[in-house]
Formats: C-alpha cells, sequence, structure tokens
C-alpha cells in the first residue's frame, strides 16, 4: 500500500497539470475495468458495469502548488497561490518546477528579522539559482506550476509526505478497483479521478453533469484534532477512516452517511464521524448537479494538510478500502 | 482609429449591473447585419450567433456588458440620496464626483465636504461609502423619491474623450472594450459557428454568463476583458499586473480559473507569427465569466484576454489605442487559425 | 392569523439535511389544496395546484430548514462540543437546546460563573469552541443517545409578546405558514398559471434544496418568501425594516423587474402597505433559483422579523396576514399581459 502511495506522491501534478498523475493511475488501474476515457476536462473516468442505482466515486489527482508570475531582473521568481497554500509554510521550501527545476523560497526581510511578519504572498519569491534573468527564462516561464519537492518516510504505521491530499484517495480507489468483487458490486459505479479540485472543486462538478449519479462519494481527507493545543475536532489517527456528517462546503446526505455507518458497525471496521467547519470535498459540487445527487465522503484524518509534511495513518487508509468495497459489494 | 465612435457609444452608455438593457440595444443595433439569430434571455443576456450551419467546434466570445455603479437604498429627511455600491469600488474614488441617477438620467454629486470645514483627523480618514450622500438637488424627501425612486442604479458621469494622440479615457472601459472587440470579429466569417455572449451582472458574481452558457453551450470560449494595469508610480514592478502599450494581457491564472494550456500556447504561438505584442497577466487578482462557462455541463476550454486598462472600477479609466487594436488582431488571427482538431479535450 | 399552526411549525425542529419530519405537518395541512404533493429524497417538497389553461408555473418557495449546531465531540465529563456556521455564539451562553440523537434530549448551555471570572475577561465573547452542552449526564449515558455528528436546535418557545408573535425558526417557517395559507385562498380562485408550492431544504447553507427542485420542476418564474431583518436598537434604519408596516418587496439585480412591478401593483391597487429592501444579491433561494439552467425569473417578498438567527425572534402578525393577502391577490392579477411582459424581449 505504501509503495503505490509514495509513486503517486512523486508524480507532478498541480492544479490543471494533473497529466503525471493520470498516467500512473490508468497503467494501473487499466486491465482492471469496463471502461477507462478522459472526459472533455481532463478527468479520468472509470467504469465497472453493474445493476442498480448509479455511484460516482471521486478521488481529486490535484495538488497545491505555486505558479511563477514574474520573473526580475536578476532571475528571482516571484509566486502565486494554486489552491489553499498555507503561507506559513512556505518560506524555507524547496519547490519543485514542472521540467524538474528546483529553487528555494525565501521572503522580503529588509529589517533582518529572520522572521516573516507579513505573510502576503507578494513578499515572497523563488530563488532558482541563476545569475541572470535571461538564465531564468530559460528554464522556467511566466505561468510555470511548482509543487512541494515531493518526499516520503514510513515510520511504523504511519506516513509523512506532502499531497497525501489527495493522492491517498487515489490510492484507496485504486486499491477498491482491483480488490473489488465484480459480481457482488451493487451499483453501476463510476470511479472518477478529478482534476482541479483545489480550485474549486471544478472536475467534480463537470463529470458529474456528464455521469449522473445517483449517489456519489468523494475519497479525500480531513483534520485531525490529535496535535498538541489544536483547533478541537473529534478525529485522532488510527481511529478509523471518517464518514462525513458536514464540513465548510455541504450536509452529507443522511441516506449515505448511515449506509456507511450501518456498513461499518456491521463489518467491524472502526470509523469516526466527521464534522468540520472549513474546507470541503468534491462531493460538494456533486450535491447540487441536475435533480441532485445524494452525496457523502469518507476522508482519512491526516495532520498538517497542505503543508510539505502532511502525516496519516496506514490502518485508516486500510480500513477506508474495506469500508467503500462493503459499501459497493452486496 | 476605426472604431471610435462605437467604442464612444458603447462607453458613455449606461449599464450598472441589473440593468444593461441601453447597452443591449447599442450591440444589437451594430451586430444585427452580420448575425443570423439575436436572442435575449432570462437575465438579459445578449446572445448573437452566427455559422450555426457549419459542424464541428462550437466557438463563443464573450463579454460583460455590465459596469460597477451604485444603487440608491434609502432617501434621508432633507432628500439625500444613500447608497450601497455595485461590484467592487474603493470607497476613496468616490468623494466628490459627478454621478447619473436613475432610469431618468438625473444629474447627481457624491458631495464632499469642504475641507475648511473639516478637522485635522477627519481629513486624514476615509470616508466610507455608508456615510456619502448623492446630491440630485431635490427641495424635499418627497421630489427625491420622484426622482429617484428606491432600487434606481447610479453611474459615473464620465464623457469618452481623447486625452491626446493615442490615449483615450472615460468610463466602463472594463467591459465596453470586450462588447466592441467582440462585435467587432462577428463582422468576419469563420469556419465554425459563433456565439456571442455578451453578459450582464458579471461584476456582482458573474451570474449572467452561467445561464448564457448553459442555453448555448460551446466548445471552447474567449473571454475579452478590459484588465488590470497597475503600471503606475509606487507600484512594485512584480505588482502592476499589467502594462499599458505593452499589448493584449493573456491570463494563465486568475482568482476564478486557469486557463486551457494548450489553446494558449496556440494562442501564443500565433502573437509571435504575426508579431502581435502580448503579454502575461502577473498579479493573481480577479475574476472573470470564463470561470463559470468553463463548467458549464461537461465543461468548456476557455481562454480569458484583454485590453489592459489603467484606473479600472473608478469614475474614470484609461487606454491606448494600439493595444485595444492589437487585442482585435491577435483574436482575429487566432481564430482564423483554429482548425478541425481534436478539440474535444483538454489534451 | 392561525396562532396554532404557526407554533406548530415553528416548535419542528428542523436542521438542515433533517427536513423530513416537517413533511408531514406540511402534507396535513395542504392536502386538499393541492392536486400534487410529493417529498423528495433531498428533503425538499413541493404541492401542486393546477391552473387552467395551467401552460406555466410559478413556483412559491420557502425554506423548511432551521439554523443550529453539529456536535462535534463528547467530553469525558460528558459535555457535548458543538460546531456551527450558522449562529452567533454570543446567544449561547445560558440557552436552552433540543439534541436529535436517538431520542431527543434537551441541554443547557452554561458558562463559568461571574464570580469566578476575571473582570477582563467578561469583556470578550465565547467562540463556540468554548462553549459546551450540559445534558445533566455522564459520558457513558449520554453516549448511549447522542454521537458526535447529531444536530442540535434552539429549544423552542413560542410566546405572544403583546401583539406580536416570537419563536425560534419563524426564518423561515412564516414563509411555510404563507404558502399554506396561500393554497387555502387559491382555492377559490382559478389561477392562469400552475402554482407550485415548494418547500426548500438546506437553504441556509448550500440552498441545495432549490437548486436541484428548480431543476426539476423548471418553473416559468417563481417568487422566493423569506424574512429580513427588523428595526429595533443597534439596527439601523437603513438594515433594518419596521415590523406592522407590510412586507418588504427586493428590489436589485438579482430579482425581475417584471415581477417586482406586478407585486407593487398590487400592493397599489388593493392598498396592502409595501416595503422595499434595494440590495445587490438578496440572500434567499431566489439568487440561486435565477441561474439555473437556462435562467429563471424571480421575485423576493420578506417578512421584517427581529433579532434573526437567535432562539427568539419577533415578527408582527399583521406581517404575515399581508403577505398571504398581497402574493394571493397577485397570483390573481396574473394576466396574459403579465406573461408577456416577462418573456417580451425574449
Amino acid at each position: 500500500m505504501e509503495q503505490l502511495i509514495e509513486k503517486l506522491v512523486n508524480a507532478f501534478g498541480p492544479s490543471s497539470k494533473e497529466e503525471a498523475v493520470k498516467e500512473l493511475i490508468r497503467s494501473e488501474i487499466e486491465q482492471e475495468v469496463d471502461e477507462i476515457r478522459e472526459d472533455k476536462f481532463g478527468n479520468l473516468v472509470v467504469h465497472l458495469k453493474g445493476n442498480g442505482e448509479k455511484l460516482l466515486v471521486a478521488a481529486h489527482m490535484d495538488s497545491i502548488g505555486v505558479m511563477v508570475t514574474d520573473i526580475d531582473k536578476n532571475g528571482f521568481l516571484r509566486i502565486g497561490e494554486i489552491g489553499g497554500l498555507r503561507k506559513s509554510f512556505l518560506v524555507g521550501q524547496i519547490i519543485l518546477f514542472e521540467n524538474g527545476v528546483q529553487g528555494f523560497v525565501y521572503y522580503e526581510d529588509k529589517e533582518s528579522n529572520w522572521e516573516v511578519k507579513d505573510q502576503k504572498i507578494e513578499k515572497f519569491f523563488v530563488d532558482i539559482g541563476v545569475y541572470s534573468k535571461a538564465k531564468a527564462k530559460e528554464l522556467i516561464q511566466i505561468g510555470s506550476e511548482g509543487v512541494y519537492k515531493p518526499y516520503f518516510y514510513k515510520s511504523d504505521k504511519r506516513i509523512i509526505a506532502p499531497s497525501l491530499d489527495d493522492r491517498v484517495g487515489c490510492a484507496i480507489a485504486i486499491q477498491t478497483i482491483k480488490s473489488l468483487k465484480r459480481k457482488k458490486i451493487r451499483f453501476d459505479t463510476y470511479f472518477v479521478f478529478t482534476v482541479q479540485e483545489e480550485i474549486g472543486v471544478k472536475g467534480s462538478k463537470t463529470s458529474t453533469y456528464e455521469v449522473t449519479p445517483d449517489i456519489g462519494i468523494s475519497l479525500d481527507v480531513t483534520d485531525a484534532g490529535d496535535t498538541p493545543e489544536t483547533y478541537p475536532v473529534s478525529l485522532n489517527l488510527g481511529e478509523g477512516p471518517t464518514i462525513k456528517v458536514m464540513d465548510g462546503g455541504m450536509i452529507s446526505s443522511k441516506f449515505v452517511r448511515d449506509e456507511l455507518t450501518k456498513i461499518a458497525k456491521k463489518e467491524n471496521i472502526p470509523y469516526q464521524l466527521e464534522v468540520i467547519s472549513k474546507g470541503t470535498t468534491d462531493a460538494s459540487a456533486m450535491q447540487t448537479t441536475k435533480a441532485g445527487v445524494l452525496s457523502g465522503s469518507i476522508s482519512i484524518s491526516t495532520r498538517y494538510i497542505h503543508t510539505p509534511g502532511e502525516i496519516a495513518d496506514l490502518s485508516d487508509v486500510e480500513n477506508g478500502i474495506n469500508l467503500l468495497r462493503k459499501f459497493i459489494e452486496k | 482609429m476605426e472604431n471610435i465612435d462605437f467604442i464612444e457609444k458603447l462607453s458613455n452608455a449606461f449599464g450598472v449591473s441589473g440593468d444593461e438593457r441601453e447597452v443591449v440595444e447599442i450591440l444589437k443595433e451594430e451586430v444585427k447585419g452580420d448575425v443570423e439569430s439575436i436572442k435575449v434571455d432570462a437575465m438579459g443576456n445578449l446572445i448573437a450567433m452566427k455559422g450555426l450551419e457549419k459542424s464541428g467546434f462550437k466557438v463563443m466570445l464573450n463579454a460583460h456588458m455590465d459596469e460597477v455603479g451604485l444603487i440608491v437604498t434609502a432617501i434621508d429627511e432633507n432628500g439625500f440620496l444613500l447608497f450601497k455600491k455595485v461590484g467592487g469600488i474603493d470607497d476613496r474614488v468616490l468623494s466628490g464626483k459627478k454621478v447619473i441617477v436613475g432610469e431618468n438620467k438625473f444629474k447627481g454629486i457624491i458631495g464632499a465636504k469642504a475641507i475648511h470645514l473639516q478637522k485635522k483627523e477627519e481629513i486624514e480618514k476615509t470616508i466610507e461609502s455608508d456615510y456619502l450622500t448623492i446630491d440630485i438637488g431635490a427641495k424635499n424627501k418627497e421630489e427625491a423619491e420622484k426622482f429617484a425612486p428606491l432600487g434606481s442604479l447610479v453611474a459615473f458621469d464620465t464623457k469618452f474623450e481623447k486625452l491626446n494622440d493615442k490615449y483615450y479615457i472615460g468610463k466602463a472601459f472594463d467591459d465596453r472594450l470586450g462588447c466592441s472587440i467582440v462585435a467587432s470579429l462577428l463582422k468576419y466569417d469563420f469556419n465554425f459557428p459563433i456565439i456571442a455572449l455578451f453578459s450582464t451582472q458579471e461584476e456582482i458574481g458573474l451570474r449572467g454568463a452561467v445561464t448564457g452558457a448553459y442555453q448555448y453551450t460551446p466548445d471552447i470560449s474567449i473571454t475579452v476583458e478590459g484588465t488590470i494595469s497597475a503600471d503606475i508610480p509606487e507600484v512594485k514592478e512584480h505588482l502592476k499586473c499589467s502594462k499599458i502599450s505593452q499589448g493584449p494581457v493573456i491570463t494563465v491564472k486568475d482568482k476564478s480559473v486557469i486557463t486551457d494550456h494548450k489553446l494558449r500556447e496556440k494562442l501564443i504561438s500565433i502573437a509571435k507569427k504575426e508579431n502581435i505584442p502580448y503579454q502575461f497577466k502577473q498579479v493573481i487578482a480577479g475574476g472573470t465569466d470564463s470561470s463559470k462557462i468553463q463548467l458549464t455541463k461537461g465543461g468548456v476550454r476557455i481562454l480569458t484576454v484583454a485590453v489592459p486598462v489603467r484606473y479600472i472600477h473608478s469614475p474614470v479609466s484609461l487606454f491606448f489605442q494600439d493595444d485595444y487594436e492589437n487585442t482585435l488582431k491577435l483574436l482575429f488571427k487566432f481564430l482564423n487559425s483554429l482548425k478541425e482538431e481534436n478539440y474535444g479535450t483538454t489534451n | 392569523m392561525k396562532y396554532n399552526l404557526l407554533e406548530e411549525l415553528t416548535d419542528i425542529s428542523a436542521f438542515p439535511g433533517e427536513e423530513s419530519k416537517i413533511h408531514e405537518l406540511i402534507k396535513r395541512e395542504i392536502s386538499g389544496y393541492a392536486e400534487e404533493i410529493k417529498s423528495l429524497k433531498t428533503g425538499s417538497m413541493f404541492a401542486i395546484k393546477l391552473g387552467t389553461p395551467g401552460k406555466c408555473s410559478i413556483m412559491l418557495d420557502a425554506h423548511i430548514d432551521e439554523v443550529g449546531a453539529i456536535v462535534s465531540g463528547i467530553t469525558d465529563e460528558g459535555f457535548l462540543r458543538m460546531q456551527s456556521n450558522f449562529i452567533d455564539p454570543k446567544i449561547l451562553p445560558g440557552s436552552i437546546v433540543e439534541i436529535h440523537g436517538k431520542q431527543e434530549i434537551k441541554g443547557i448551555i452554561g458558562i463559568k460563573p461571574f464570580h469566578l471570572t476575571h473582570e477582563e475577561d467578561l469583556k470578550k465573547a465565547f467562540p463556540i469552541k468554548e462553549l459546551f452542552i450540559d445534558c445533566g449526564l455522564n459520558k457513558k449515558e449520554i453516549e448511549e443517545i447522542v454521537s458526535v455528528g447529531d444536530s442540535v436546535t434552539f429549544y423552542p418557545s413560542f410566546s405572544k409578546i403583546n401583539e406580536l408573535v416570537s419563536n425560534k425558526a419563524l426564518d423561515d417557517r412564516i414563509g411555510v405558514y404563507v404558502i399554506i395559507e396561500i393554497f387555502k385562498r387559491l382555492k377559490k380562485i382559478s389561477p392562469i398559471m400552475n402554482v407550485v408550492g415548494h418547500f426548500a431544504s438546506q437553504e441556509e447553507f448550500t440552498t441545495f434544496g432549490a437548486i436541484t427542485s428548480t431543476y426539476v420542476l423548471k418553473p416559468d418564474c417563481a417568487v422566493a418568501i423569506d424574512v429580513t431583518h427588523g428595526f429595533s436598537p443597534n439596527v439601523s434604519k437603513q438594515e433594518g425594516f419596521e415590523l406592522g408596516k407590510g412586507p418588504a418587496v427586493f428590489i436589485g439585480p438579482s430579482t425581475d423587474r417584471v415581477i417586482n412591478r406586478k407585486i407593487i401593483d398590487t400592493s397599489q391597487k388593493y392598498g396592502i402597505p409595501l416595503q422595499k429592501e434595494v440590495g445587490i444579491l438578496s440572500g434567499t433561494d431566489a439568487t440561486y433559483i435565477q441561474t439555473v439552467e437556462k435562467g429563471v425569473p424571480v421575485g423576493v417578498v420578506s417578512i421584517p422579523i427581529r433579532y434573526m438567527h437567535t432562539p427568539h425572534e419577533v415578527a408582527d402578525p399583521q406581517d404575515i396576514e399581508k403577505t398571504i393577502n398581497l402574493l394571493s391577490l397577485f397570483i390573481q392579477e396574473i394576466d396574459g399581459s403579465f406573461l408577456e411582459a416577462l418573456y417580451g424581449e425574449h
């Protein structure tokens, strides 16, 4: 399981440039499915034919990142945000750009404070170690995208890496597809690996319109409340995948939430109920499509989301796969 | 400049978000000879189409008709009008300005208290729009209510004029310049159906584009805007967003959207081939109709191209003739180059 | 004014997503006045009265969900933590709430006594994460009834404050009441349009109900019946409306000129007082109904209430009656020329 997640984390894929992640996912599952195609928005749509209501399961391929907005006269890069970048974590990071160039993020420090006081994005810059604008322009263009340089470490049962949001969700989808007992599936099932979730749940909106499911489930990450002096949420690593009640963008359908809870109890899968106030997932875009989709989410409690060192528990991921599988099978 | 009278008419027209009818009439009159069908939908969008009999991918050209302004929310006992802002406006451009009020186009002034009467602390503070009023010279509250009933829209009273050789000033260049460019492009025939969406209520949430694009959904859409040019003193180099005289502004990312990478590269290659100057929008700011069109039904591939304009969302804006002409030229050449390749996916 | 019905409607608790409880009550009241009544999986429901010739339809929309909170944790001592995007935490200390677990239970939100609080802390408002619900049970006992994810609503307390009425959830059960009463009036009238009474779910959060129902019902126009702010101390005349001076019609870019004209004309013709609320986007279902598919012309009529989104909202029953009159007559007045004007340009 962790090898798959590591492969996914290492694939470059900030919002709108998910090709590498897409290819990797495609190679993992194309033998296991009835239909696999890319829709006109760039989402990877997978169909496992079945009788019953239409189910759409979504995991997003894109990660947050930065975009180059200016190259100054000395070759320093100015950047803008792609998605909900946590600016407090930018300084001191190595950014990896699409063509392999790397750079270090620093900030305007006129008073030599060695402390980032003002976190406006316009005060940061990336140094890619060149000595002229001309040289920089050979390597980078305005519009070039970059991500936190990938890193992966497994410690006992937990993993530390950037972009577990949402490569973990993609891994759950992949493993579920591989382990589903095809004869037992009770839905006409679609897995959609979506694009541009981090900049407005865009891929989910358009793919849901095309598929028109009855039920929708997103696979994503959510907060954890088990770190020192943190905002109180009743979500802890290792206590099971979470079943969404409410987040900053939607209230789960009671039907989906109750179904998932029932199955978790019956199959002895540990689970937690997710209640958070900020942030949302692909499911919120599904919900208001056409006549409405009964939407919910299985999310993995993760620490330090949108930082270079997100941390999740592998047992939660394994249990997430179990829960999803049991939901789809009779 | 070729189209200058038309741009002047558009700029001077009264079209604050919520009542764009005057702009609709001007555009209808201009394009009616060039297109096969003209419709106005439930949101007031003007949709003009041509080449519908052609097969292949459909292209949408989009510009918004509305401008930022004010709306009368109350009238005080003395006949002065209180208002709310329609669209994003910096309170600091409002004080002491002339405006046009309501369907009857009454002239008004957002009165500024004489400096002689201000205390020192007052002079240094911004007056928030909640504390400003519009004076339409009414004798009393009843007269004011007759002239400017509640809900009347208010626009800046700025006449279009030539500042000098190639610089023009006026109001609402965001986005009457875009409307003018789209209307001009409709004079030509291309290899595909063209749907021109002149949208409403862009400034208050990109609202008209949602229904316009739903009814006539294209495969590719280009939003033509008048965008931020902050190339003025005191603004750092990397924060100028775009510069006057450097050509059409191509958006890679703004706050609402990342434009289609392949289409944008094609656009840039055309600019290079045809020797048309161009620049990128260098601050991730603002949102455009393209973000709503992009998410219509199964998705639409979008581009956003703009004329650089100084001082948008204020009583007087400025643009440079060559920038306008180069934006029009770039789009024309780009549309001419679009072929029956596989434009079905983002790849 | 049917105080009993209004009390029943406002007493029921329906946090967004849990609206099915109220469907039975609405069905009971509106049966006999509509040819079709249906509950949807989205939590919304609708009732249709057919018109003659009934070639197009008008949707009257009121939302059935109310504000509240969600249980986000259970402490070792058996207290409940809450999460909410909907309410001002300042009104919670000293409140009584209802938790919807395996059964409904009451709880109170108490704070540290005044005697033990430092002077400077008295000025600080409690953020919601520092507040707890006390149900008088220990952890084991409460976990048998309540779990994380259960909803919490204000405990009802319907009363008459002199001539005014007060309870939780006047927002927007007043609207529901108005639609039910309009349907009763319509029994004697044959409108030319079909009238759809739409009771929307989740307006307070994502307008999920109104958006999806509009896609299903495809009305030709719609009027949302909601509430707006009533004038009281600390609420200026610009922000709030006087109670007793009639409902307010919303004028601005997000409502339709023709519909507003008709509403205003109807009010003038029949001498019904009508106030005007001017704004950009009304904070109602109408804003979202307007941009569904190819667009729907919408209007908004709101009844002023004081202390919105608190346990004791206050309204004037006369304003409610006036709204019922106004909209029943508005529907009656709809004729061919109105429809022509509505669609004239399109």
